[in-house]
């Protein structure tokens, strides 16, 4: 099977220019004592325009990583007019997530592989083609997350943030067009995140390919930090309550100003509307 | 952090294994010790020396050993063991990995595993050989009955612990079945499959011993049972202490290929 690798030139946006289409999207799981359904998300409606770098932010539990795992496939909506990845339904393309990366949480690492072996393992997943770049790639995006020393270490062998940075190379290393990262920060002492995100948003904004990122978090400093576009979420059933669009040039810090208006609206709308439901 | 690599030159495995193995010689001293204690004690107290030191058993076991006289019924034993672990573990593997993705076989294996597993040993094994008779079909069957819960019980929540963040991950790399199998399944289950195999083959050998003990002619076990007859301890205990030696030396080996295969691992 021949995959054309993500994130090449081939890859057009759809017509709309969203990269990410979701309408209608509605999902309820089923509530662990067997009685009813927890609606996440009733008649949902986002897009996400190619080349953003779209915040999801809102309270633990609202459904942010349910939306990241009904794009990248992993879920399947109860209903929804569509789940759009580059203009395909995941539903009925799966394939198309390909050109996704997720970011998770936690690391997710197989313990018995190297970090190497571990970044590998995606490669091999997505069938990257051809092989002898592999290496050219894993040298460049260990290289970035300062890892080249560490490609030969089991993740016991090293910290809970290099773990994290490797899971950042699985993710990175194939270049795709769209990246899922759900709270990749939270685990981690503020000096790795503060470092980690710089180097994300200076690989993004530089990136003459355009990528479409769409980053889960809770903090709204690290969301004024990188958001081109915030999307504040309600508690369950999600809803979009407030959105902001960032214009301000990368790398921002909390001294400058203007970020730091920002991010105290967005604190009071917060408060105000993604509190808990009555 | 880096992991501290240590001065010496001898592999992590083989070290820890130096370590531990300087321990239990230091208990196996201790052990003849507290032997040969109980028996002057026995000696002193019952008035005649019906129980046999390790300084009494020494010469007749070395003579046992210099004369071959040991590997016959050794080899009768290992490979009786061998059959029945066979079975227990392949029984056990399939009812663990299939109680684990099946839920209704898990709900009709449960009870039945469980009182297999608090079923009384010398029971199964004369029932088995009433209603079989004595042979090695009878050894593998009373032995894989025995012995398979246990590996399947305890391969079941080994499978009911795997990470399912892990199987989305894969999901996520768009990762097909083979390379699941190979790269994430099977060594998931490697180290436990030989955790269980190491129980399975002791205490498969410990079920052959107690039979042959109880009727099964040949092996070890037969041989300690005609030693008691004419009452020669000697013999009784230096064949025992084959039969401990023996299982010492399988029991190592499966951890070597444990330290061997999983190197992966703290
Ligand atoms: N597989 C599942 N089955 C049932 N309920 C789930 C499942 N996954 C998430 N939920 C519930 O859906 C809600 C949203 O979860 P999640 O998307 O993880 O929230 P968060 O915004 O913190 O990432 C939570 O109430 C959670 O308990
Ligand atoms: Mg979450």
């Amino acid at each position: 099977m021949t995959v054309a690798r993500p994130g090449s030139n081939e890859l057009q946006p759809p017509a709309s220019g969203h990269d990410i289409e979701l309408h209608n999207v509605t999902l309820r799981f089923p509530r662990p004592d067997g009685k009813g359904t927890l609606p996440v998300y009733e008649n949902f409606t986002l897009d996400i325009e190619r080349g953003s770098f779209t915040v999801l932010l809102g309270p633990s539990g609202c459904g942010k990583s349910t939306l990241l795992n009904l794009i990248d496939g992993l879920l399947t909506p109860t209903s929804a007019d569509s789940v759009k990845v580059l203009g395909r339904d995941v539903r009925t393309d799966p394939d198309v997530t390909r050109h996704t990366a997720y970011v998770f949480q936690s690391a997710r690492l197989l313990k018995w592989k190297t970090l190497r072996g571990n970044v590998e393992f995606g490669l091999k997943g997505l069938g990257v083609q051809p092989r002898e770049r592999w290496d050219e790639l894993m040298k460049k995006y260990f290289g970035i997350v300062g890892l080249t020393d560490f490609t030969k270490y089991y993740p016991h062998q090293v910290s809970g943030g290099m773990q994290q940075r490797a899971a950042i190379v699985r993710a990175w290393v194939n270049e795709p067009q769209i990246l899922l990262m759900d709270e990749p920060f939270s685990h981690l002492d503020e000096i790795t995140a503060a470092e980690l995100r710089r180097e994300l948003i200076t690989l993004w904004s530089r990136d003459e390919q355009r990528r479409t990122v769409v980053f889960v978090t809770h903090d709204i400093s690290e969301a004024v930090q990188l958001g081109s576009r915030i999307i504040m979420l309600t508690p369950r059933p999600a809803e979009i309550c407030f959105e902001q669009i960032v214009d301000l040039p990368w790398p921002r810090t909390d001294a400058d100003e203007r970020s730091f208006e920002i991010e105290k609206r967005l604190r009071l709308v917060f408060a105000e509307r993604a509190g808990v439901k009555a | 952090m880096a992991v501290a690599t240590r001065t010496s030159a001898v592999p992590p495995w083989l070290d820890a294994l130096l370590r531990d193995r300087g321990i239990q010689v230091a208990s196996m001293v201790g052990l003849l010790a507290i032997w040969e204690l109980f028996s002057f004690l026995v000696g002193e107290f019952a008035g005649t020396s019906i129980m046999p030191g390790p300084i009494d058993v020494a010469p007749r076991f070395f003579r046992l050993v210099a004369s071959g006289e040991f590997i016959g019924p050794l080899l009768e034993t290992l490979g009786r063991t061998g059959l029945g672990f066979l079975v227990a573990f392949v029984l056990g593997m399939a009812i663990g990995i299939a109680s684990a993705k099946v839920i209704v076989v898990k709900a009709a294996t449960g009870l039945t595993m469980n009182i297999l597993l608090f079923a009384p040993t010398l029971v199964v094994i004369y029932l088995g050989t009433a209603m079989v008779g004595v042979g090695n079909i009878t050894v593998a069957a009373v032995a894989g009955l025995l012995v398979a819960p246990n590996v399947s019980i305890y391969m079941r929540d080994v499978l009911s612990d795997f990470d399912p963040d892990l199987t989305a991950m894969a999901d996520s790399y768009r990762v097909p079945t083979r390379q699941r199998v190979v790269d994430v399944y099977l060594p998931y289950l490697v180290p436990s499959m030989l955790a269980a195999s190491r129980v399975a083959f002791s205490q498969a050998w410990k079920i052959v011993m107690l039979m042959e003990v109880f009727g099964q002619p040949g092996g070890l076990g037969y041989e300690i049972r005609s030693s008691y007859y004419i009452y020669d301890l000697q013999r009784m205990l230096s064949f025992l202490i084959v039969f401990v030696v023996a299982l010492l030396v399988v029991e190592q080996g499966i951890r070597i290929a444990e330290h061997r295969l999983v190197k992966w691992q703290k």
